[in-house]
């Protein structure tokens, strides 16, 4: 290796650094502060690691002051349910808009694209409207329900379905396959790696999501893990920091778990490299 | 077993006509080629007759009854791609089973719920044992448990075509299944791809650019060119009897020397030299029926240019006087040498000369080609 081109990738990777700390300090903040009882919370001094350890404490008052096993059992519900239901919408859609030739496949394209500009928050309120009149408000339907047809995760699929050769699914034809069989036959296997960046994707935004599980809920049964990391904040007691950061970890927990088991398939997913 | 009558058959693609009104009757256990440069049609034409693709107009026959609205699963066809095509999900055992677990297994058994039902066990031993004698007629069991990923070019071109005879088609569509191969497996598949016909008996259709491929395996060859068949008829009356100088052009390698000549009188042809007034005829004469000559024999001359040997053939190109066409001519290697930049004469074996008429068809009778006047 030569100087310079050491030298640029020293610079490069102290960029990198940079960024990476930058964007991982909270996490640690959060993480450090759900282990420290209340008074060092509060001290002026900052301190990473506390003097006298509130691991136990913290983590044991989140899982006792709010139904939090409760909240994690939704989340998993709801994001499961949602990412199921948009699996069995996109794959078909997507496969007609990528191998079918019909009338009006360019404008339903065309619509698919239209709709991906707009954000769900425009359309919240005709939701919840909507939702009023089939008397679904404050149900698992409410949360499930308006994202089961995910126009990014048809975008994405008819983008990998069309590289996905000709003779394949004329094969499947002669084989003796319908067309449904051949979407969960031949393409769902073949899709794989970019069904696994949408699943990501899904999973991420609807376990995060707080404003529509706010609009659409309100008993606190439903309540998803961001909703439930709320209930801290508005304890009687006031702010009680510790057991609410305990809590948003336990919550980014399994986020973080699902990311690192998926992160190989999912840059093959995102680099659309998974057809030979 | 089943012959294939392809009556009018014609294809529009928006405004380009791919077929116009093509006629074809495939007799039973038939090898028919259809041959012809890219974009001639013959991709689609096996494309309409497997259900891929819907005609414009006409009718498939397939023994005798119509399969126009019939879908590519209900015409008992089984089609070899260019490209194999198959599931890259599977093994290659569970590749071949294909095509019998999608017809013979209910939903039901190919489901879960599936292995608990005795029925659905028995069904697919069957199918397992099937799969087992076309693995062994292809000399491919030890590949079963392989997928496709893992497997030589020739290796997914055997699996294809075992994923095609496990049926047992009445007739077997192949859309140039050898083009992705190299050049000395291409020779191999051809010759056992021509003893599987002899074996099953089977109709084949078989869709190639390439004329030798079309010429070495089939019964008959049709060569297409702009959406019509131009010939269609046994690779020798193709080669020797070219009905039209397209199919003469396509057919044959090196290719077939043209030169553009003139009807004098009766049976003579003379050479003509640039523009030429009124109508032209095209003479045209292989290779091996011409042989170098002095010049006053010899109806053309010219100047070698340059000398290709082949070890068992040597192709000698000559630079005719007064224009740049070049014709090729085939000697003898243990004869004299020709030496590049020599004068020659082509003297042309007369039986062997082909005339066509300035529309490209053939003209009938005997001809002798003459020098420029």
């Amino acid at each position: 290796m030569t100087t310079g081109s050491f030298v640029t990738s020293t610079l490069r990777h102290f960029a990198l650094l940079l960024i990476s700390a930058f964007s991982l300090l909270p996490f640690a903040v959060m993480v450090s502060t759900s282990i420290k009882p209340a008074d060092e919370i509060f001290s002026d001094s900052v301190r990473w690691w506390p003097e006298k350890l509130a691991l136990v404490e913290n983590y044991s008052e989140a899982f006792s002051a709010a139904p939090l096993m409760l909240y994690l059992m939704n989340g998993i519900i709801v994001t499961v349910a949602i990412f199921f239901l948009q699996v069995l919408v996109a794959l078909p859609a997507a496969y007609a808009l990528a191998k079918l030739r019909f009338v009006g496949r360019r404008v339903a394209f065309g619509f698919v694209l239209f709709c991906l500009l707009i954000p769900y928050h425009a359309i919240a309120v005709p939701l919840f409207i909507l939702l009023y009149f089939v008397g679904l408000l404050d149900s698992y339907s409410a949360l499930v329900l308006p994202f089961t047809i995910s126009v990014f995760g048809i975008f994405l699929m008819r983008q990998f379905f069309m590289g996905v050769p000709d003779d394949l699914v004329d094969a499947a034809r002669m084989d003796g396959m319908s067309e449904l069989s051949i979407v969960w036959r031949v393409m769902l296997p073949a899709a794989i790696p970019a069904l696994t960046a949408f699943g990501v994707f899904s999973v991420v935004a609807h376990w995060n999501d707080y404003f529509w599980p706010l609009v659409a809920v309100s008993s606190d049964s439903y309540f998803t893990p961001p909703l439930g990391v709320m209930a801290f904040r508005n304890a009687e007691a006031g702010n009680n920091f510790g057991p609410l950061m305990a809590a948003a970890t336990i919550i980014v927990a399994p986020l973080l778990a699902l990311f690192l088991l998926a992160q190989r398939r999912f840059i093959e997913g995102i680099a659309f490299t998974g057809i030979k | 077993m089943a012959g294939v009558n392809i009556r009018s058959v014609a294809k529009t693609f928006g405004e380009t006509q791919v077929l116009k009104r093509v006629d074809l009757d495939i007799r039973d256990g038939e090898f028919i080629s259809l041959v012809g440069p890219s974009g001639c049609g013959k991709s689609t034409l096996l494309r309409i007759v497997a259900g891929l693709e819907q005609q414009t107009e006409g009718h498939i026959l397939l023994d005798g009854k119509t399969v126009d609205r019939l879908r590519p699963r209900d015409r008992d066809l089984a089609m070899v791609f260019q490209s194999y095509a198959l599931y890259p999900h599977l093994t290659v055992a569970e590749n071949i089973a294909v095509p019998l677990t999608m017809r013979r297994l209910s939903t039901l058994d190919r489901s879960l719920m599936g292995g608990l039902l005795p029925a659905a066990r028995a069904k697919r031993k069957d199918i397992a044992a099937e799969v087992d004698k076309v693995c062994e007629a292809l000399s491919i069991s030890m590949l079963k448990d392989r997928k496709p990923a893992a497997l030589s070019g020739g290796q997914r071109q055997r699996v294809a075509l075992a994923r095609a005879m496990v049926r047992k088609p009445s007739a077997f569509l192949m859309d140039e299944p050898l083009s992705n191969l190299d050049a000395k497996m291409r020779v191999q598949a051809r010759g056992e791809i021509a003893a599987l016909h002899r074996q099953l008996g089977s109709t084949f259709i078989y869709v190639t650019h390439d004329q030798a491929e079309a010429m070495t395996m089939s019964d008959r060859i049709a060569v297409m060119m702009g959406g019509e068949i131009l010939q269609l008829d046994t690779p020798d009356h193709v080669y020797q009897m070219p009905q039209d100088l397209r199919v003469a052009e396509f057919i044959g390698s090196p290719k077939i020397n043209v030169v553009k000549a003139m009807h004098t009188k009766d049976g003579v042809l003379a050479v003509a030299r640039g523009e030429t007034p009124g109508q032209s005829i095209h003479a045209a004469f292989r290779p091996e029926a011409a042989r170098l000559a002095g010049e006053a024999e010899a109806p053309l001359a010219g100047i070698i240019h340059h000398v290709e040997n082949l070890g068992a053939d040597l192709f000698v190109q000559i630079r005719l006087d007064g224009g740049d066409d070049l014709v090729i001519v085939r000697c003898d290697p243990a004869g004299v040498r020709p030496v590049i930049g020599d004068r020659t004469g082509v003297a042309i074996d007369h039986a062997r000369l082909h005339a066509f008429g300035p529309d490209n068809r053939r003209i009938d009778g005997s001809f002798r080609l003459e020098a420029a006047q």
